[in-house]
């Protein structure tokens, strides 16, 4: 595998860093707490940005790079389920769409906000129109909502490509939430000073973000190889490490930044409290570790 | 006697970490929930390792003071 992007492939992250630059980002973040930017999703789609995976020139890795940035850009509408998922499902998907497993315990990311949810339903997939949804309060940035999973047309056989391109979904959109909460990390910690000098500069601290600078490439590369496989493994692999790393590089952020990184004020639970969401979406870490496991060995 | 605070304070702060990690991946998406166990959990955890004086400054006192290596 190539790790350099292909032209085609700069310039779609170029375009869409551009458009994200102006449409999203941390204070826009804010004004969309528990909402759904209707507008920027509005604007993805009329680029045209996110049917690429569909595209055989593109493909799903195309949509994976849309979904890294969207995260690290703090949008607020599910890229990854409208760009990686519905184009394989759906012939002509709608702007809004969100995921959930028949049964899920909790409620639905973006439920309130979407024209269709996709439910997995064992090996089948159902198209669920939302009736209505009744909003749940969290602390994780994103809109939740209760929604009735149960009827809608069945798509028979589809689950597992359901489950697969919400993996990638998942390993892309923690990847680029991980990032931009590292680099917020060790920006801070290369500039605030104790006991004389920059924290950064004391090797333990160094070490520590060290580790996790490894997490996050992990994350980017094993999310990106996948896209590109799209197998059921890889995909299943990749979620796995990311909810992985999820886990630790959220937590280790917010202790490094100590009191600070708590305040509302301060931006770092934009991207860690997200993380912290994707991370229990499709049975979390526990299903995506059997998964692979499953798919590996045959058992 | 050895201090035994420092120790302590570190085991615990594991340990409510720990039951956050386990709340937040067996609960799945009902840890979101805001005031449920999953959610109460895994704040408190975030907030146990910096309230009360850091959890590396519990590792500076047990390195200094229980096992006695010098000063950086």
């Amino acid at each position: 595998m190539d790790y350099q992007l292909s032209p085609d492939q700069q310039a779609l992250n170029d375009a869409v860093t551009t458009l994200l630059t102006r449409h999203a980002g941390p204070a826009r973040a804010r004004d969309m707490t528990a909402s759904h930017d209707d507008t920027v999703l509005g604007a993805l789609v009329t680029a045209g940005i996110l049917d690429d995976a569909a595209d055989p020139d593109f493909g799903p890795l195309a949509a994976a790079l849309v979904i890294e940035l969207a995260a690290r850009h703090l949008v607020a509408a599910n890229v990854g389920a409208r760009s990686l998922v519905a184009p394989l499902l759906l012939d002509d998907p709608p702007p809004a769409v969100a995921l959930a497993v028949a049964g899920q315990r909790g409620p639905v990311r973006f439920g309130a906000d979407a024209d269709v949810v996709l439910v997995l339903d064992g090996d089948d997939v159902r198209i669920v129109e939302p009736k209505e949804p009744e909003p749940v309060v969290t602390g994780y940035v994103f809109p939740y909502a209760d929604v009735d999973l149960g009827g809608g047309d069945v798509l028979a056989g589809r689950g597992p490509d359901l489950a697969r391109r919400w993996r990638l979904a998942i390993a892309a959109e923690l990847s680029g939430l991980l990032a931009a909460a590292l680099e917020l990390t060790v920006s801070y910690l290369g500039e605030r000073e104790q006991f004389g000098k920059p924290i950064g500069a004391l090797q333990a601290i160094q070490h520590r973000l060290a580790e996790n600078y490894v997490w996050v490439n992990g994350t980017r590369w094993t999310a990106r190889a996948a896209a590109w496989h799209d197998t059921d493994e890889s995909a299943a692999s990749a979620a796995t490490y990311a909810t992985m790393a999820a886990r630790q590089v959220a937590a280790d952020c917010h202790q490094l930044h100590g009191a600070i990184g708590f305040t509302a004020e301060y931006d770092l639970h934009l991207w860690t409290m997200r993380a912290q969401a994707i991370r229990t979406e499709l049975g979390g870490i526990g299903d995506h570790a059997r998964a692979t496991t499953r798919l590996r060995w045959r058992r | 006697g050895t201090p035994t605070a420092y120790p302590a304070r570190v085991a615990m702060v594991r340990a409510e970490r720990a039951v956050a990690e386990v709340g937040m991946d067996v609960f799945g998406g009902a840890a979101l929930v805001e005031d449920s166990f999953a959610d109460n959990a895994f704040r408190d955890a975030l907030v146990a390792g910096v309230a009360g004086g850091t959890y590396e400054v519990q590792r500076n006192l047990i390195a200094g003071l229980v096992l006695g290596l010098p000063r950086h």
